[in-house]
């Protein structure tokens, strides 16, 4: 098996394939279309980008080219997507077909300081059992992507835990 | 300050510093000046003498408006993240929320905060990126870059967080930008700033803009802008603003603007646009330093296609200063504008190419 690239490179046809069934299961597919998927490795974890043009030719290694969309790790390459994805979808005013939640104002401001969402918080709910290994994309009454959350049992109620969510630009001291 | 020690040594920028620091002694000789700074001083604990008399210099009766100009007085403002929504939607749902908004002066896609009851930014729209806060004349530096186009290369020398980089993206979301900057913690904001703003076509380097030769050798840019690292006497009106400023504090700023300037000259095609920034009033970190190159035929000022603000000062101390910046820059000051301090000039790279030189 070749050793991931340190260097920023395409992605590979398994990694584009991998973000391909994840849009899938949020039926967006489409709003990727303009954009070319970059990959680095970092810390043994394979960071994707998605940028609307190709790097610059130079011989320094760039920070950032475009927008992390997802992160791939572990042995299997597991795909875990990131914040930059819903950015995009929203730039590209594409919103979740399916697998997704929609919350009510006040769970959708205390989504966003970290907190988990309570199913008496559920306005929608659309869950696809076969995209189980990701996580669902959480929404606002106004349909803002705020973030991922996974559906869990507890207390016998339904809970969608928060998984990550757009607060973290402010959480992460950055 | 060693002046024939500078880094990087060049003639022009000796002459130039030399001829800075003369124009200083000059200043602490003018007796009835060095009264009205004390007296200034007096009243102002933080200021440093040095900064009372260059003030006194540039804007005469009016420095102690500049000084008295607080936090409050300066518009509050958001630039609207046109990638993702527009300015009425945006209006709305924050006036729902309580917020009062009014229009920017000086730019369509900018609104002024005039009531907030929370934290600006801290609201769903800010989180999800349908805006960033942004000073009000902060956000004319990157329309005065205008008219981009398609085929352009943009260079955002000193791209800090990336809150200009990412407005260069919403004026042109296909073109490559390279930003570049110097502070790897910033350059992790400006990955987040990227991120939550939807910015896609940014490539961000850590480097020192001064190297930019290095890193683009196959091509040159179209467009450049230099938000130059500055002594941030535009920043005044707030409490990080207010520290003691000796001339030699901006002389070392001048030196590294000058090197700056003249990596950007390098990096720019023929008839290429370079848009020069800084957050200061300072006629030394701005008219003089862009003089030190338009005087030498390697950059012809130009005049920028934004609104607002005073003329460009081509008339202080007994500095050498090119008459055309006048109309090529544009100046904010809090006291008249209720802005940020802020300082906007458009230079060209002149059209002949190097075969044309002969």
């Amino acid at each position: 098996m070749q050793a991931p690239q340190a260097r920023l490179h395409p992605c590979r046809a398994g990694i584009r394939a991998r973000i391909h069934r994840l849009l899938q299961c949020y039926h967006t597919a489409q709003a990727l279309k303009d954009y070319r998927l970059y990959c680095i490795n970092r810390g043994g974890k394979v960071l994707i980008f998605a940028s609307t043009t190709t790097p610059p030719s130079t011989i320094h290694e760039p920070y950032i080219h475009g927008i992390q969309i997802a992160l791939s790790t572990g042995e299997r390459g597991e795909i875990n997507p990131s914040l930059g994805l819903l950015s995009i979808l929203q730039v590209e005013k594409t919103l979740p077909w399916k697998h997704y939640v929609v919350v009510n104002s006040q769970a959708a401001q205390l989504f966003l300081y970290g907190r988990d969402v309570f199913s008496s918080s559920i306005l929608e709910l659309q869950l696809d059992t076969k995209c189980k290994r990701y996580p669902m994309v959480v929404m606002s009454p106004e349909k803002d992507l705020l973030g991922y959350g996974k559906p869990v049992r507890h207390n016998g109620e339904l809970l969608i835990r928060n998984i990550l969510d757009a607060g973290w630009y402010l959480r992460s001291g950055v | 300050m060693d002046i024939d020690a500078t880094p990087h040594h060049d003639d022009a920028l000796t002459l130039a510093l030399t001829g800075l620091s003369k124009a200083y002694q000059s200043l602490t000789q003018n007796r009835h000046l060095i009264a009205k700074a004390n007296q200034l001083k007096h009243r102002y604990q933080w200021l440093h003498i040095h900064q009372a008399l260059r003030y006194l210099a540039l804007l005469g009766d009016e420095a102690e408006q500049f000084l008295q100009v607080s936090e409050k007085e300066v518009m509050k403002t958001i630039r609207v993240n046109t990638l993702k929504t527009d300015k009425s939607t945006l209006r709305g749902r924050l006036e729902k929320k309580g917020f009062t908004i009014e229009q920017h002066p000086y730019i369509d896609y900018g609104l002024v905060v005039k009531k907030a009851p929370y934290s600006i930014g801290a609201t769903p729209e800010y989180l999800t990126g349908l805006y960033t806060i942004q000073g009000p004349a902060s956000m004319l530096a990157v329309p005065a870059l205008e008219p981009l186009n398609k085929s352009a290369l943009i260079i955002d020398m000193c791209s800090g967080v990336g809150v200009k980089t990412t407005q260069i993206s919403q004026h042109e979301p296909r073109t490559p930008i390279i930003a570049l900057d110097i502070n790897r913690r910033k350059l992790a904001a400006l990955k987040n700033n990227t991120s939550r703003l939807g910015a896609a076509n940014i490539t961000a380097y850590h480097m020192d803009a001064r190297k930019l030769a290095e890193l683009i050798t196959h091509q040159k840019a179209s467009h450049i802008l230099l938000d130059a690292p500055c002594s941030g006497e535009g920043l005044i009106p707030y409490p990080k603003g207010k520290w003691p400023r000796s001339f030699d504090d901006i002389i070392s700023r001048v030196m590294l603007q000058y090197q700056l300037v003249k990596a950007a000259v390098e990096a720019l095609k023929p008839k290429g646009v370079l848009v020069y920034s800084t957050c200061t009033i300072s006629v030394e970190e701005n008219e003089y330093v862009l003089t030190q190159f338009t005087k030498r035929g390697l950059l012809q000022p130009d005049k920028p296609p934004i609104k607002g603000g005073s003329d460009g000062v081509t008339n202080y101390l007994s500095l050498e200063l090119d008459q055309r910046l006048r109309w090529a820059c544009r100046r904010f000051f809090p006291h008249r504008h209720r802005t940020e301090g802020f300082t906007i000039c458009r230079l060209r790279k002149p059209g002949y190419t190097p075969a044309e030189q002969g």
